[in-house]
């Protein structure tokens, strides 16, 4: 599903050039759940943006379900992240002005394929990450855990092939992480949804199947969870 | 469409939670086509009750109006052989000239009535038939002069309704009233004037309520300064010349006045005036009108627009995390262009609907106060409206641009 060649990223130039991704290689297969782990600075969330369409590595191939998304214009990637992609973020990353259920169906509004039943879709979502009974609030009402849940669900609501988490426990607690951290295994487990999930969280080791590490701009197996 | 009107609709709900940001930033637009209403509807108002008035007078008519010179430039003209205007120069106007359709004479004095109440010296209107043809005078009660009346002088008068009201008993058909040494028989009574057709400073569109009018000739007797042999010598007020409709008017008017430096000698004691000219210049003075009033339109709607453009830019740079998730979640730089235009355009449109709504209404409020006349057209309403739309797109395309153009991951993790 995933595949990604000597990617290479690089910042700035001259004696300000800074390379953060030096030939990395990359395969996520279908329903798989990665965690990449690393020190801050790595290069972890840069990965993050160039195999969620949001950046453009140096150098390197990428294909994401055989599409090569170098290729794509700017506009295609908006359309492969509208109908493919799923992203949470560690800061959540809701709009503090819609309530649950807008931030959840936000996502719809950029689909080029209208979608009919997007009111069921939404209420199932929340169900599914026990946010039901918080649809009409905002997120200034909600806990982390609530507003984590929430950014799950919007990510989820798409049916996307895959999510890309960006450290979606950094701000949580111990027990809210650990609720949050059983929720993407269960949709692993039951959807069988693709996750690549970045985090400094050692619990992340142990719900995922495969951990890679990140270091010096490339990727290397750390081990099975 | 489903997904531009979706887009449209985020865009208003972000409006509709920052109200009274938004009411504040509206308000210059409001202000301005609440102004460029205003005007314009005044300036309509103006421009319609010229062109009545001019349009009254007639547009195939040529008025010829003695003009009042000073001592010795009076002196001067009759050393000339010039008399001023006089009943001779509209007889050899009717006679040399071609595609004359008809003649009036007019001449104003004052004259004191006797042995009545009044306590004012009335206006008395010295008037031909060819002037009751040409202003298609009808009168409320009685009649009006025949020709018999001018050519023989009859004695006798029309009132206007404020004078016959004022004068009683007397001011009735049938009732004699003594002016110097001639008695009047009342023969007429004038329709009451509407009021809005007040007396002219231009030319002799005339309120006759407050005057008395006589057959031509008949009013210099009044004073007792003619005796009627030399009448014909007398100084008119005024000529007025209806031409006939396949007569060139411009064509007609120089003829007019070519013939007319001839008969005065080249004094020019009196004045050609054509309404067709009038309605030229009135058309004229309302072009530059309307370019000073659409400069006065364009500052005020850029002023408006520099307020909606600010408001714009400073809520692209706060909603800038806003827009990285938007466009983490699969918004276009297009989506995203469109939604910030659609709220700067609801802006000015809500801005331009208030400001229409308003400048209605203060329109009306000042021709209801100043007594003025107001013309709210279509156009008055339509113009500040396009303009307000274009203003909204125009001023708000550099913060959209702005805002689509942001690099996604940089708005993401903007602070």
């Amino acid at each position: 599903m995933i595949r990604a060649r000597k990617l290479q990223k690089t910042y700035g130039s001259g004696e300000r050039r800074l390379e953060v991704l030096r030939g990395l290689d990359l395969v996520v297969e279908s329903g798989e759940f990665v965690a990449v782990m690393g020190s801050s600075g790595s290069g972890k969330s840069t990965l993050l943006h160039i195999l969620g369409c949001l950046d453009r590595p140096t150098a390197g191939s990428y294909f994401l379900d055989g599409i090569d998304v170098l290729r794509l214009s700017d506009r295609d990637r908006s359309r492969l992240r509208a109908e493919r992609i799923g992203f949470v973020f560690q800061g959540f990353n809701l709009l503090a002005n819609l309530t649950v259920r807008e931030n959840i169906a936000l996502p719809f509004l950029y689909r080029s394929r209208p979608c009919r039943d997007i009111e069921k879709r939404v209420e199932s979502v929340a169900a599914m990450v026990g946010m039901s009974r918080r649809l009409h609030h905002r997120p200034g009402e909600l806990s982390g855990g609530e507003m984590q849940r929430t950014a799950i669900a919007r990510a989820l609501v798409i049916r996307p092939g895959i999510i890309l988490a960006d450290e979606p426990t950094g701000n949580l607690d111990s027990v809210t992480t650990g609720e949050i951290l059983a929720l993407f295994t269960t949709l692993h487990g039951d959807a069988g949804t693709t996750i690549v999930m970045i985090s400094h969280d050692p619990e992340v080791v142990r719900c995922s199947q495969r951990v890679l590490l990140l270091r010096d701009g490339v990727l290397r197996e750390k081990g099975c969870g | 469409m489903d997904k531009f009107l979706g887009i449209v609709a985020d865009g208003l709900r972000s409006l509709l939670q920052h109200k009274l940001r938004s009411a504040l930033s509206v308000s210059g637009v409001v202000c301005g086509v609440m102004a460029v209403l205003t005007m314009v509807s005044i300036g309509e108002g103006g421009k319609r009750e010229t062109i009545g008035q001019i349009e009254q007078l007639g547009l195939r008519n040529v008025y010829i109006r003695s003009l009042e010179l000073a001592g010795e430039e009076k002196d001067r003209a009759r050393q000339h052989l010039s008399q001023g205007l006089s009943l001779r120069d509209a007889e050899r106007i009717g006679v040399l000239l071609r595609g004359i359709d008809d003649i009036g004479v007019y001449r104003r004095s004052r004259a004191s009535l006797l042995g009545t109440a009044l306590k004012f010296s009335p206006e008395v209107v010295g008037i031909s038939v060819g002037y009751q043809n040409i202003y298609n005078l009808q009168p409320a009660a009685g009649r009006l002069f025949g020709s018999m009346d001018i050519e023989r002088r009859h004695t006798v008068c029309v009132l206007g309704a404020g004078l016959a009201a004022k004068l009683g008993p007397q001011g009735v058909v049938g009732a004699k009233i003594r002016a110097g040494d001639t008695v009047l028989t009342v023969i007429g009574i004038m329709a009451a004037a509407d009021g809005r057709r007040e007396e002219s400073s231009i030319l002799s569109l005339n309120n006759y309520d407050e005057m008395l009018l006589v057959p031509i000739g008949v009013d210099t007797e009044l004073h007792g300064d003619s005796d009627g042999a030399d009448a014909a010598g007398e100084e008119l007020s005024e000529i007025v010349v209806r031409l006939t409709p396949d007569k060139n008017v411009d064509g007609g008017a120089a003829e007019i006045e070519r013939l007319m430096q001839v008969l005065h000698n080249g004094v020019d004691d009196y004045d050609i005036i054509l309404p067709l000219e009038l309605i030229r210049q009135a058309g004229r003075t309302r072009r530059i009108f309307n370019i000073v009033l659409g400069s006065i339109a364009g500052i005020s709607l850029l002023v408006g627009g520099i307020g909606i453009m600010n408001i714009m830019l400073a809520t692209v740079t706060e909603r800038t995390r806003e827009i990285g998730i938007r466009r983490a979640i699969g918004a276009r730089r297009q989506d995203i262009l469109v939604q910030f235009l659609a709220e700067s355009t609801i802006l000015t449109l809500t801005g331009g609907l208030l400001g229409i709504g308003a400048g209605v209404t203060l329109s009306m409020g000042i021709g209801s106060l100043a007594g003025w006349s107001v013309a709210v057209t279509p156009y008055a309403i339509l113009i500040p409206f396009i303009t307000s739309l274009t203003v909204g797109l125009f001023f708000g395309l550099y913060p959209a641009i702005k805002a689509a153009n942001m690099d996604p991951i940089a708005a993401l993790h903007h602070s």
